[in-house]
């Protein structure tokens, strides 16, 4: 151990050669170093009486300690659940807490004054060695390299060496090949571009699932929607809906701009559009009736449904899709096709 | 070793037989006396700001604790169950297993509760303190020379430290963290080529699938602690060979560490600081409610709380996905390019590659002092500076 008694190691004025590698100037005035200060005597150092103190302080918090870990266990069973009761669940959580709490805090105070306050006080000093190795074993390590090339003929025989290479290269592809199956056999693309949405599906209330009148949407109001049939399947109900999500709103008609194309999607002002961020993916939730601007709350996309949804604000790039609908014999709303366009976030192959 | 412990000046109690005959089984079979001669009195300088590396390191403990606790009472499974656990405004509601045992650990287990806010409170702190380490380091240029892999290394840590996180806090499939996996789909959809297909692969369907929570149990319990097990005992080692730096004051110079020997005060203190930051973790855990997973409900693709956002140190990410005005996205070759996600995406990435590299390519090697007369070899480069001593 490369322990040197304090205050001798090093000497004032010792260092004027040492110059500071970040300024390119020798400082001859440089202050110098005048050496460890003196010990330090602590009240416990000078007074046995105080030691004792502190002894008896010390062993107090790890006293206190044990029975902070006893009242954890006691309060286990003192506070137990009642079902339904929160404020018991809260009860349990706090007691055991605190008792566990006091358990460690005990040990860690006691331990930290035991080394402040006890403990052997003064600073040691250690020397500090360059981290390289050095000459000599260094000069070992590469005649140990090189005696292994020797004896393997490892640069020689380069056809041995680049074929192992190329076969180690060659090893993991069999791994890439196995992870094809982490998701079923089908054309995730494809997949995207389809939804529940088709001709004559009703247009039902989420989550309840009850078809929607057109007679019940009153102007200013809106509606969160899913295909009718969504909340009664068996298998994908969340996929489909991911995708399928859809917001109703009904304004005044001669605040809603369409283009021509798209005169006929509405009926009497009532919208429906893909509730499926174009940003990347989160519901938008947020329906401002009086400005009729639609907000993501993720990542704050607004779009102005007066005017085809287009993007106002935000990081989104495109208008959320419209769902074209109309009525059917008995006044339902439906959809008169799904989609005519990807929902959701952009991807690579959306235009394919 | 036998020198040592047999050379005892009281005379050898009951007790003292017994440790020698111990420590002498031990080091006979695994020499352990030479860790022992080479660690044992090891000095460690003594400053408050070297506490922020420890809190990182014993937050991480208590979170391999309480995270284990977890383990027994949790199930990844996304099979869709209806609610019976005692929480009544959740009752009879359709909801994943996994959500389901989340809330059984939070109001059926006695402490569960307490065990999940200790590791929510304690990876909080972990990511926190290892963000005040990496302030004092770059602030002190302790990344310089010898140090600049130990940087990288530290910085991988925090990389992984996020990660873990982030896939914990998916785990519980409630609305906020699902909702936080469905941006984590929108953004592997926009990158070009492979995005659709990573994503189907990773989800195991369509978003959101019914495997996704599963994989990441198995990323967030196995594969990503094991990487920053590895990790960190490879930060550790390097600490150890470099030796800490020191703050400049009397006595202090270049070429020596003043401080505190391992055995006995550095060990009190800092064996004592685990338990003082267990125990500090332990009372807020007691006291405070983090991530109330049952105020939020179970995932559905449809709706979302208002302020929905991710915990606060994925923030700059989310941050730098909504900076972006609207409108950045076109089509190409027939091919979308979502430039609203690539670009946030692909500077982040670079800014965390230029943030291990910078401090040490600009500051790594100290100027070379012409006038250096101590170096003998000329071959020899110069050796880092240790945070400057008063010269």
């Amino acid at each position: 151990m490369a322990q040197k008694p304090p205050s001798t190691d090093i000497v004032a004025g010792e260092q004027p050669e040492d110059n500071d590698p970040g300024i390119a100037i020798v400082r001859s005035n440089a202050v110098q170093n005048p050496g460890l200060e003196p010990e330090h005597q602590r009240i416990t150092d000078l007074d046995p009486k105080e030691e004792k103190k502190a002894e008896r302080r010390i062993s107090l918090f790890f006293t206190l300690s044990i029975a902070g870990s006893l009242i954890a266990a006691v309060s286990y069973v003192v506070f137990p659940i009642i079902p339904g009761d929160m404020q018991s669940v809260r009860l349990n959580n706090m007691f055991v807490g605190l008792g566990a709490a006091i358990g460690l805090l005990g040990v860690g105070i006691g331990a930290v004054n035991w080394a402040k306050s006890l403990m052997h006080g003064h600073e040691l000093v250690e020397e500090r060695h360059p981290t390289r190795g050095d000459e000599e074993t260094r000069q070992t390590a590469v005649e140990m390299f090189s005696q292994a090339n020797r004896e393997s003929g490892f640069t020689r025989r380069s056809l041995v060496r680049n074929t192992l290479l190329g076969a180690l290269i060659a090893t993991p592809i069999p791994a890439v090949v196995l992870f094809r199956d982490l998701a079923p056999a089908k054309d995730p693309v494809k997949l995207m571009k389809q939804t529940l949405w088709a001709e004559g599906v009703r247009l039902a209330q989420d989550p309840s699932g009850i078809p929607i009148k057109a007679s019940e949407v009153t102007i200013g109001s809106a509606f969160h929607v899913v295909p009718e049939g969504l909340m009664e399947l068996e298998k994908h109900r969340l996929e489909e809906k991911a995708k399928a999500a859809v917001l109703l709103m009904r304004l005044p008609e001669d605040e809603l701009n369409e283009s021509p194309e798209r005169a006929s999607w509405s009926y009497q002002g009532i919208v429906a559009y893909s509730k499926i961020c174009t940003h990347v993916g989160c519901p938008v939730a947020l329906y401002e009736q009086q400005t009729h601007h639609l907000l993501c709350p993720c990542h704050q996309s607004e779009f102005d449904v007066a005017n085809e949804c287009e993007v106002i604000f935000g990081p989104a790039a495109r208008p959320l899709p419209q769902l074209p609908i109309t009525i059917d014999a008995e006044g339902y709303l439906v959809a008169q096709s799904d989609f005519t366009e990807p929902v959701g976030p952009s991807f690579w192959e959306r235009e394919k | 070793m036998t020198n040592t412990l047999d050379n005892t000046t009281q005379a050898p109690g009951r007790g003292m037989r017994f440790t020698g005959w111990a420590a002498n089984y031990v080091d006979e079979r695994t020499s352990a006396s030479t860790a022992v001669k080479s660690l044992g009195r090891k000095i460690f300088p003594d400053h408050w700001s070297f506490m922020l590396g420890e809190v990182a390191l014993y937050s991480f403990v208590v979170i391999l604790i309480s995270g284990t606790f977890l383990t027994f009472f949790y199930d990844p499974s996304m099979t869709e169950v209806e609610y019976e656990g005692s929480y009544l405004p959740l009752k009879g509601i359709e909801m994943s297993v996994a959500y389901h045992t989340a809330l059984d650990i939070s109001f059926d287990v006695r402490g569960g509760l307490l065990m999940r806010q200790v590791h929510h409170w304690s990876a909080l702190l972990f990511v926190a303190s290892i963000g005040l380490h990496m302030l004092r380091v770059f602030f002190t240029g302790a990344f310089r020379k010898p140090r600049e892999l130990n940087w990288i290394v530290g910085f991988l840590l925090f990389v992984l430290a996020m990660a873990l996180g982030f896939t914990g806090y998916s785990l519980p499939d409630d609305l906020l963290s699902g909702n936080g996996l469905r941006i984590i789909d929108g953004m592997i959809k926009a990158f070009p080529v492979v995005g659709v297909w990573m994503s189907y692969l990773f989800f195991g369907d369509e978003f959101p699938g019914t495997d996704v929570i599963q994989r990441l149990y198995v990323l967030h319990i196995m594969l990503l602690p094991a990487i920053l097990i590895a990790t960190l005992a490879i930060h550790m080692v390097l600490l150890v060979v470099n030796k800490h730096t020191q703050f400049a004051g009397p006595g202090r110079t270049n070429d020596n560490v003043v401080g505190s020997p391992v055995m006995p005060v550095f060990a009190a203190k800092a064996g004592g600081f685990f338990f003082l930051v267990f125990g500090v973790i332990m009372l807020i855990a007691s006291l405070f409610t983090i991530n109330p997973i049952w105020n939020y409900g179970p995932y559905d693709p449809s709706p979302v709380s208002a302020g929905t956002q991710p915990d606060w140190y994925i923030g700059f990410a989310d941050g730098a996905l909504r900076l972006i005005p609207p409108g950045w996205e076109f089509v190409a070759f027939g091919y979308t390019w979502p430039m609203n996600i690539l670009v946030p995406t692909v500077v982040l990435i670079a800014c965390s590659w230029q943030s291990p590299c910078t401090p040490s390519s600009r500051l790594g090697s100290p100027v070379t002092s012409a006038n250096t007369t101590s170096l003998t070899a000329p071959a020899t480069p110069p050796r880092g500076r240790e945070l400057g001593p008063l010269v």
